[in-house]
C-alpha cells in the first residue's frame, strides 16, 4: 500500500488521477473468483463434449438445467445467510416440509395456490431462525440444527404414508413445461436468482447485507440496521429455500420429507466452489449460479459416462478444497503485489 | 551477582516506530527489592519501554544489565526465564478455566501417562498471597475485575520472578479495591521481588512505590521521593518547557465560524443535561455545543472519555439523563437513530470500528446517508455516484476510481472516505474519536479544514483525541473529565497543552472562573 499524499492547500481541487477505467474494470472481472468457475465449467463442458456425444445435445442440455434449477435458487438462499456471517442448516428442513406441505395442499387446491402457501411457510420458518439469531443472539449454528431437525420431523408426520403423490397432472407442469427450448424449471429459477442478484446490488438491503458481513461492528456504527438486516437475510434464505423445495417437488411430482437432506450438501457445496467467503461478506449471485452448474455438470457427466454416481460426491469435495485453496492462493498473491 | 547490584539496568535505550521516535536514549536503574514506580503522559514512552524490558520489543540501541551482566531479552517467554515477570493492562487470562488452570497455564505439570497433576506448592503459595487461596476452584469468568488482577499478579509471582512489571493494575479498580492491592504490592515486595510499576494515578504512588521515575518524551526525565508532592509531580509530567501561549499555534486555531458574535449566542445545537453511564464509567455530564464550535473532550485512559462520545453517537445508552440535538431528544438506541436526528459518528479505531473491508470507496461513502437517497429500499445510481464524486472531491480522497476498494487507500484517505460517508448524512453534530490517528500531515490538514469547513455552515464537531497540543489547537473549548465526573471546562484564551495536561490530573494552573470547584455539588454550568 503506497501513502498517497494530497495537495496541503483545502481550496485546491486535486484533480484525481484516472487510469482506463475500462482497464481496470476488465482487470477486476479476470481477478474476481467467478471468473474462474466460469473457466472451470467451460472446461468441464468442453471435457463433456469431448468424450459424450450426448451431452451437447438439447435434451441433455435442457436435463442439465432441470437438474441444477433447484440447486441455484438454494444457492441464492444460503448465499443470503453466508454474506451476513451466518449458517442455515434448516434448509433441508425447510424444503422437506415445503414439499410435503405443497403435496397436500394441491390435493384440495389449484397447484399455484399450494405453492404459494408452502413458499410462505418457508418464508416464515427463516424469519423465525433470524429472529432467534438476530434478536435472540443464539447461535446460528445450533439454531438452524434444530429447526431442521423440528421441520424434518414435522414434515414426516405430515406425510404417514410415505412421500404424498400428487394425482393433478398440473402440479408437475411447472417441471415439464417449456418456453420454447427453455424448461419452465430453468425460467424460474432465472428469475429468483435476478432477483436475489437485483436485491444485492440495486437496494440497500445489499450494501447492508455485504457490509454486515465485512464489519458488523463498523457497519453499526455507520447507521446500518444490523439486526433487521440479519433477520431479513435468514427470511431471504427461508424463502429461497422454499422455493427451490417447490422446484423439487414439482419435478418429482411429489411431496417426500427426506427430499432436502442431500441438495443441502450438494448447495454449500456449490456456494463455496461459486467464490463465496466464509464470514468474509464475500460472493455474489453469479459466483453461487456458476458454481450450481459446474456440480450439475458433473452429476450429468457422471451419468453419460455411465460411472457409478456416488464418485459425484468425491468429486464435490475435491472441488470445494480445490476452489478454496484458489482463493486462498489468489488472496497471498495480491497481498503480496498490492 | 552482589547484593547491592540492581536487578535490572536501561542505559541509554532507544527505539522508534517507523520513524517516531518512543524513547530517546532513556536509563533507568531498578535496585533489588525495591519499588520503582514510572509515571508520564500518553506517548511519553512508557508502554515501550515496559515492551523492551518483557522482550515483546527489541531496541533500536542501548544496553540492557541484568544484575550485573549484559542481556539482550529476546522474547517474552525469554524475559520470563531471566525472572522477568508482566501483568499487561488487558491480562491474558482464559475465562473459562478455573483460578488454579490458569495459574499454571503453559506449564502444566503432567504424571504419567499425561495425566495434569495437581496445582503445585508455590501457585498455591501465590493465590495464598493475594488473598484468593480459597478460589482455586472457581472459574475466572466468575471474578471481578479486581480478582482477575490479583489472579494475573498471582500467575506472575508463582513464576518466582526477580522483577514484577506491572501496568496501570489500578486503571479499573475502586478506591477500596486500589487498597487492597496496594497492600499484595507490599507483601510481594517483601517476599524478596523488586517491582516495576506504572501509573496515571498519582494519589496511590506514596504507599505504594520507593521511588518515582518520570518519564516525558522518551526520556527519564526526574526521579523523586515518594513523598513528593503531586503538584510537582503534574509539573514534572507536564514539563514546564512547553511554550505556553504559542503564536503559531493560535494563528491557525481553525474558529473564524466561531469568532462571529452572534454564534456564539446561537441555540445550541447539542444539549446534554445530568447524562450518566450505566456502568458508572462517567456521572452526570451537563454540556452545551454551540453552532460552529469545535469541542475537545479530554480525560486520562479511565476518565470516561470514551464512554462518553460513544454515548453521544447513540452507540451506547445512558442511564440518566437526556441529550438534544437541535431541539430533538436523542433516545440512544443506536448510531443509526442518533445519526437521523443528525448526529455523524467518525468512530475510532478505523480498521476495527470504522472500514468495511469488503466495500469499495464508492460504497464506504454512500453507506451512511443511503437510506435518505433509496426510494423503495432502490438505490438510485447515478444520483448516489454524483453525490459520491462530490464528497470525494470535498474531502480530498486520493482514490484512483470510486470503485477501487477501500482497503487500498492509505490510512489518511480511507479516514477522509469515512469522513466523506459522515458528511454524506448531513450532520448537524459531527462526533470524532481520535480523526488524525495513523494519519500523515497532509492527511491532517485535509481533515482540520473539512471540521473548520464544516463549523463555518454552521455544524458542531465534538473532538476527541489523545493529542493535547492537536486539542489545543483545533478546538475553540475543552471538556476536561476526571474519572468519570466533569472537572473543567477550558476557555479557548486557557487552551494550550500545559493546562489540558494539568487538568487530566485534576490540577488547576490558571485561576478561570471556569473551572468548576470541586466543592462544586453538580457540576453544571452552561
Amino acid at each position: 500500500m503506497s501513502e498517497v499524499s494530497n495537495d496541503r492547500s483545502p481550496t485546491a481541487a486535486v484533480p484525481r488521477p484516472r487510469r482506463g477505467p475500462a482497464l481496470r474494470r476488465l482487470r477486476s472481472v479476470a481477478i474476481a473468483p467467478e471468473s474462474a468457475v466460469f473457466v472451470v465449467l467451460l472446461l468441464l463442458s468442453i471435457g463433456m463434449a469431448i468424450g459424450s456425444s450426448n451431452f451437447a445435445t438439447e435434451f441433455n442440455l435442457q436435463n442439465v438445467g432441470r437438474q441444477t434449477s433447484a440447486l441455484a435458487v438454494l444457492c441464492a438462499g444460503v448465499l443470503f445467510v453466508l454474506l451476513v456471517g451466518g449458517i442455515d442448516l434448516s434448509i433441508a428442513g425447510v424444503i422437506g416440509l415445503t414439499a410435503v406441505v405443497a403435496a397436500r395442499l394441491a390435493q384440495s387446491m389449484p397447484p399455484a395456490e399450494a405453492f404459494l402457501l408452502a413458499a410462505l411457510v418457508a418464508t416464515g420458518i427463516g424469519l423465525l431462525n433470524g429472529f432467534l439469531i438476530a434478536l435472540g443472539g443464539l447461535s446460528p449454528i445450533v439454531v438452524t440444527l434444530a429447526m431442521g431437525q423440528a421441520l424434518l420431523g414435522v414434515a414426516l408426520l405430515l406425510s404417514p404414508n410415505g412421500p404424498i403423490q400428487v394425482s393433478d397432472p398440473a402440479y408437475g407442469e411447472l417441471a415439464a413445461a417449456k418456453i420454447g427450448p427453455v424448461p419452465t424449471l430453468v425460467v424460474a429459477a432465472l428469475v429468483c436468482l435476478v432477483l436475489a442478484h437485483l436485491l444485492l446490488r440495486r437496494f440497500s438491503l445489499g450494501r447492508y447485507i455485504y457490509s454486515v458481513g465485512g464489519n458488523e461492528k463498523a457497519a453499526w456504527l455507520a447507521g446500518v440496521p444490523t439486526r433487521a438486516v440479519k433477520l431479513t437475510a435468514y427470511a431471504i434464505g427461508g424463502m429461497f429455500a422454499g422455493i427451490a423445495g417447490i422446484l423439487l417437488s414439482s419435478r418429482t411430482g411429489s411431496g417426500e420429507a427426506t427430499q432436502g437432506t442431500t441438495i443441502m450438501l450438494e448447495a454449500y457445496a456449490a456456494v463455496f466452489i461459486g467464490g463465496v467467503g466464509f464470514g468474509t461478506g464475500r460472493g455474489t449471485v453469479v459466483g453461487v449460479a456458476l458454481g450450481a452448474l459446474v456440480l450439475g455438470v458433473i452429476g450429468n457427466g457422471i451419468d453419460l459416462l455411465g460411472i457409478d454416481g456416488n464418485w459425484q460426491y468425491i468429486v464435490s469435495g475435491g472441488l470445494i478444497i480445490f476452489a478454496i485453496s484458489l482463493a486462498r492462493v489468489a488472496e497471498t498473491f495480491k497481498r503480496r503485489h498490492a | 551477582m552482589t547484593a547491592a547490584s540492581p536487578v535490572l539496568v536501561l542505559r541509554d535505550v532507544a527505539k522508534s516506530f517507523s520513524g517516531v521516535r518512543a524513547l530517546n536514549r532513556v536509563s533507568l536503574r531498578i535496585e533489588r527489592d525495591e519499588c520503582c514506580a514510572l509515571v508520564g503522559a500518553n506517548g511519553a514512552g512508557k508502554s515501550t519501554l515496559i515492551n523492551i524490558a518483557c522482550g515483546a520489543v527489541q531496541p533500536d540501541s542501548g544496553v540492557l544489565l541484568l544484575g550485573d551482566d549484559e542481556t539482550t531479552i529476546r522474547s517474552p517467554h525469554m524475559a520470563i526465564e531471566l525472572g522477568i515477570a508482566t501483568v499487561h493492562q488487558h491480562d491474558q487470562l482464559v475465562p473459562n478455566l478455573t483460578v488454579a488452570e490458569n495459574l499454571s497455564l503453559g506449564r502444566e505439570r503432567t504424571k504419567a501417562a499425561g495425566l495434569l497433576s495437581n496445582p503445585t506448592r508455590e501457585s498455591l503459595a501465590a493465590l495464598e498471597m493475594v488473598g484468593l487461596g480459597d478460589r482455586a476452584d472457581d472459574l475466572v469468568e466468575s471474578m471481578t475485575l479486581a480478582e482477575r488482577q490479583l489472579l494475573a499478579i498471582a500467575r506472575a509471582v508463582s513464576l518466582r520472578p526477580r522483577l514484577l512489571i506491572l501496568d496501570e493494575p489500578t486503571a479499573a479498580l475502586t478506591p477500596n479495591e486500589t487498597k487492597y492491592l496496594v497492600e499484595v504490592i507490599e507483601r510481594v515486595r517483601s517476599a524478596g521481588t523488586s517491582l516495576l510499576y506504572v501509573t496515571h494515578r498519582l494519589q496511590e504512588l506514596e504507599e505504594v512505590a520507593d521511588r518515582i521515575a518520570v518519564m516525558r518524551d522518551g526520556q527519564v526525565v526526574a526521579e523523586r521521593p515518594p513523598e513528593t508532592s503531586e503538584a510537582e509531580l503534574v509539573e514534572l509530567i507536564a514539563g514546564k518547557g512547553i511554550v505556553a501561549h504559542d503564536e503559531e499555534l493560535v494563528e491557525r486555531r481553525r474558529r473564524r465560524a466561531f469568532d462571529r458574535h452572534e454564534e456564539r449566542n446561537a441555540e445550541a445545537v447539542l444539549v446534554a443535561r445530568g447524562v450518566s453511564d450505566r456502568e458508572g464509567a462517567f456521572t452526570d455530564i451537563s454540556f452545551q455545543l454551540r453552532p460552529g464550535e469545535v469541542l475537545g473532550i479530554v480525560g486520562l485512559p479511565d476518565a470516561g472519555v470514551v464512554q462518553l462520545v460513544e454515548t453521544l453517537a447513540g452507540a451506547r445508552r445512558p442511564s440518566d439523563g437526556t441529550i438534544e440535538v437541535a431541539g430533538e431528544r436523542l433516545r440512544g438506541r443506536s448510531p443509526r437513530e442518533a445519526g437521523r436526528r443528525g448526529i455523524g459518528y467518525l468512530a475510532g479505531d478505523r480498521a476495527r470500528r470504522g472500514v468495511i473491508p469488503n466495500a469499495s470507496v464508492g460504497e464506504t461513502i454512500a453507506l451512511s446517508g443511503l437510506s435518505r437517497m433509496t426510494r423503495l429500499g432502490f438505490i438510485p445510481g447515478r444520483r448516489v455516484a454524483a453525490q459520491g464524486e462530490h464528497l470525494l472531491e470535498q474531502c480530498q480522497v486520493n482514490a484512483a476510481d470510486p470503485s477501487v476498494p477501500v482497503v487500498t487507500l492509505s490510512g489518511g484517505n480511507q479516514q477522509k472516505a469515512l469522513f466523506a460517508r459522515v458528511l454524506a448524512t448531513h450532520p448537524r453534530v459531527v462526533v470524532c474519536e481520535d480523526p488524525t490517528a495513523g494519519v500523515d500531515v497532509a492527511g491532517r490538514e485535509s481533515i482540520y479544514g473539512l471540521v473548520s469547513e464544516l463549523c463555518e455552515h454552521g455544524g458542531g464537531v465534538v473532538w476527541t483525541g489523545s493529542d493535547l497540543r492537536e486539542i489545543a489547537t483545533v478546538c475553540d473549548r475543552a471538556l476536561v473529565l476526571w474519572r468519570g465526573t466533569l472537572v473543567a471546562d477550558l476557555q479557548r484564551e486557557e487552551l494550550d497543552e500545559p493546562t489540558l495536561m494539568l487538568a487530566q490530573f485534576k490540577r488547576t494552573v490558571t485561576t478561570s472562573q471556569s473551572v468548576i470547584r470541586q466543592d462544586h455539588p453538580r457540576g453544571e454550568y452552561v
